[in-house]
């Protein structure tokens, strides 16, 4: 069987360390030339407050906290200028402190038939294991964690799940997680290089992972 | 050399992605009985949290209060909690387009001329030699038009655009890239660098 389609993908970059909200207004990211003025002129503002920021425009999200930044979009065209934007900031804010970094893929593969669907779903959850104990058991959601390949400090997370956007769909989330010591993790700089020297690295992985599973199909 | 030329307009066919971040209410446990994958009766979607209906805050403070709690750098952009049992089909508000990549490039501007610029650029899915191309201006954006200066980097992708009942569309879109340039610390810090490992090709 070949791979299933994907009809939904998404990037995101998330950062944890100590942040200032506020900070992160779209005429902030206007003044430093981050952003499109024009976009941003139509962004739409859930909230920027002192503890909290979230505001979303056509391709992007932004939402961060007093402990989490995170960025996002779901068009892929953009993958790379949705990391720009995420180095970018803390490039400017380089004294932020910065622990840990996320490099997340998710996608959402539509499979041909239900029957396909529940296939899937035993492949990875054998259900002979639950059946003694459960009735009729099902997979629910599935995480699985792998040691980071690169020597650094982390682990590769993914997730597996039915999909609650498509009919008939498996959803995967791929956590690629990175952390750097306390001494490190004063500025944003450790962390911003692992983004910058592993992005490349994390889409490549986030691609065979999917085409791993899309095989199991 | 002709130009490299593409359907013009490029950005605004991609249009916004509804639905995303819509439904982060928590939903009801749901304690109904439990099907062979996992499925989930429509009927669990109060109007109120259909992601089509969602009239709220795309995110809750409070929930990513909890979300940072945990210090997870994970994060579900398109999926935004684990689906209540007994789904059989999903809300309404589903995907309409997705972007089938088939073509990525990273280039650098060489010269800029009145209607076109000349670019190196570097195939990302597969390894073929660097080229020269030269592009019209107005496949760039008005907004990034003033960022398409010699030295400036851009993205370049091809692929088509599925969308739903809507026939498939070959696009190409074509973004600059928007980095904040070279700190003092960042450039003392490379010339560091530099007299490193000069020094020790030296002691070799």
């Amino acid at each position: 069987m070949g791979m299933p389609p994907i009809v939904l993908e998404g990037v995101s970059v998330v950062f944890i360390g100590s942040f200032n909200p506020a900070i992160f207004h779209p005429s902030w990211y206007v003044a430093e030339g981050l952003w499109s003025k024009t976009e941003l002129e139509n962004a739409e503002v859930g909230v920027i407050a002192a503890d909290a920021c979230s505001f979303r425009t056509e391709q992007y999200t932004l939402q961060a906290l007093n402990n989490r930044f995170m960025i996002s979009t779901t068009q892929p065209p953009l993958y790379d200028s949705l990391r720009d934007l995420a180095i970018g900031t803390f490039r400017i804010l380089r004294h932020t402190p910065l622990a840990k970094l996320g490099l997340n893929r998710d996608f959402h593969f539509r499979l041909e038939s239900e029957e396909a669907w529940h296939t899937i779903g035993h492949r990875l959850a054998p259900r002979e294991h639950w059946q003694p104990i459960l009735e009729n058991p099902g997979m629910r959601s599935l995480a699985i964690e792998g040691t980071r390949p690169d020597g650094l400090d982390g682990a590769v997370n993914v997730r597996v799940e039915p999909s609650n956007r498509i009919g008939n769909g498996l959803f995967v989330e791929i956590n690629d997680h990175f952390e750097v010591d306390d001494n490190s993790a004063r500025s944003a700089k450790a962390i911003l290089r692992i983004a910058e020297e592993q992005w490349s690295a994390s889409q490549r992985r986030a691609d065979d992972i999917i085409q791993h599973i899309g095989s199991l199909c | 050399m002709a130009p490299a030329r593409s359907h013009p307009s490029l950005i605004s066919i991609i249009g916004p992605h509804e639905g995303t971040f819509k439904s982060m209410k928590p939903r009801p446990e749901d304690t109904g009985r439990s099907v062979e994958f996992v499925q989930r009766r429509k009927a669990m979607y109060p109007p109120e949290m259909d992601a089509s209906a969602a009239n709220m805050p795309d995110v809750q403070p409070s929930e990513l209060g909890a979300v940072a709690m945990t210090a997870d750098t994970s994060v579900t952009e398109t999926q935004t909690s684990a689906p209540p049992r007994h789904q059989r089909r999903p809300p309404p508000g589903g995907p309409r387009e997705h972007f089938d990549i088939k073509g990525k490039w990273h280039g650098h501007v060489v010269s800029v001329g009145d209607e076109t610029f000349t670019a190196i650029i570097e195939d990302v899915l597969e390894q073929s030699p660097v080229e020269e191309v030269e592009i019209y201006l107005e496949e760039i954006s008005p907004d990034d038009r003033p960022l398409v200066v010699p030295g400036a980097h851009f993205y370049w992708t091809v692929g088509y655009l599925d969308g739903i009942g809507a026939p498939r569309r070959r696009t190409s879109i074509i973004t600059m890239q928007r980095l904040p340039g070279w700190t003092e610390d960042d450039l003392r810090e490379a010339q560091g660098w530099a007299a490193r490992i000069q020094q020790l090709a030296e002691d070799a």
